[in-house]
């Protein structure tokens, strides 16, 4: 399953859950950003959608195949913000808040979004993460720096 | 697919494909296999990679991990500025070589 739906403000998609999947999540996700010309750091976008999806995947729905992630691309004015919730029972984020070991096998999603994300909020449950991107800013026109 | 090429010692691998969740497994049993030849200085060039994920980055720390304890080495070559400061942000450059060229 990948369905997708526009609206005038947002880019929803709701898929199973395969690495596949977030691969084209990622894209689209890229494309419809490319389209709009959001003036948003891309790279930030496309690796917290990643990484986000990759919980919701790989955490959240175990890759169990009757799993169900949504992502939403919600685009408001001055800011992106990035919608990610699956339908697994959640899991305990504060637990992962310790920091994690720079060689170690994982524990680097939280991080990574932390690093790249304006702000990070999850649900109670655990199965549901918002984050936000900040417009980058542009000088306005006429500017002498 | 991924390209492979000696010099002397040191063996240049370049994937044309992102290091993602969706591949790691491909890159992972690539980078093994070389190091399982008893190649263990190894560059990783990313000229031909868009993305990387926190799986892709597990796999870059677990062949610097593999080639240190061989007694190799392993240098990351990329220009792209996302990828150097992923590196720099996530301490990986503190552990092997980002160059932007060998």
């Amino acid at each position: 399953m990948f369905d997708i739906e526009h609206t005038p403000d947002a880019l929803r998609i709701t898929m199973s859950p395969s690495f596949e999947n977030i691969d084209r999540a990622d894209d689209l996700c890229a494309q419809e950003l490319d389209r709009r010309q959001v003036p948003v750091n891309m790279f930030a976008v496309r690796i917290l959608l990643r990484e986000a999806a990759l919980n919701a995947v790989t955490h959240g729905c175990r890759e169990a195949p009757e799993g169900q992630v949504r992502v939403a691309l919600v685009f408001a004015t001055d800011e992106i913000k990035l919608i990610v919730e699956d339908n697994g029972p959640g899991f305990v984020w504060e637990n992962r808040e310790a920091g994690f070991d720079v060689t170690g096998d994982g524990g680097r999603g939280l991080p990574l979004m932390k690093t790249y994300a304006s702000q990070v909020t999850f649900n109670e449950a655990g199965n549901r993460v918002e984050l936000s991107v900040r417009h980058e800013l542009t000088p306005p026109v006429g500017c002498v720096i | 697919m991924t390209s492979v090429t000696e010099t002397r010692q040191t063996h240049t691998v370049r994937p044309d494909y992102d290091i993602v969740a969706s591949h790691t497994e491909q890159f992972r049993a690539q980078l093994q296999d070389l190091i399982s030849q008893g190649h263990v200085h190894l560059v990783i060039d990313l000229g031909d990679v868009k993305m990387i994920d926190s799986k892709g980055l597990a796999v870059l720390m677990l062949c610097h991990k593999s080639v240190s304890a061989a007694g190799g080495s392993l240098t990351v070559l990329t220009r792209n500025q996302d990828f150097r400061h992923l590196f720099h942000v996530m301490r990986m450059d503190e552990h092997f070589t980002i160059a932007e060229s060998l």
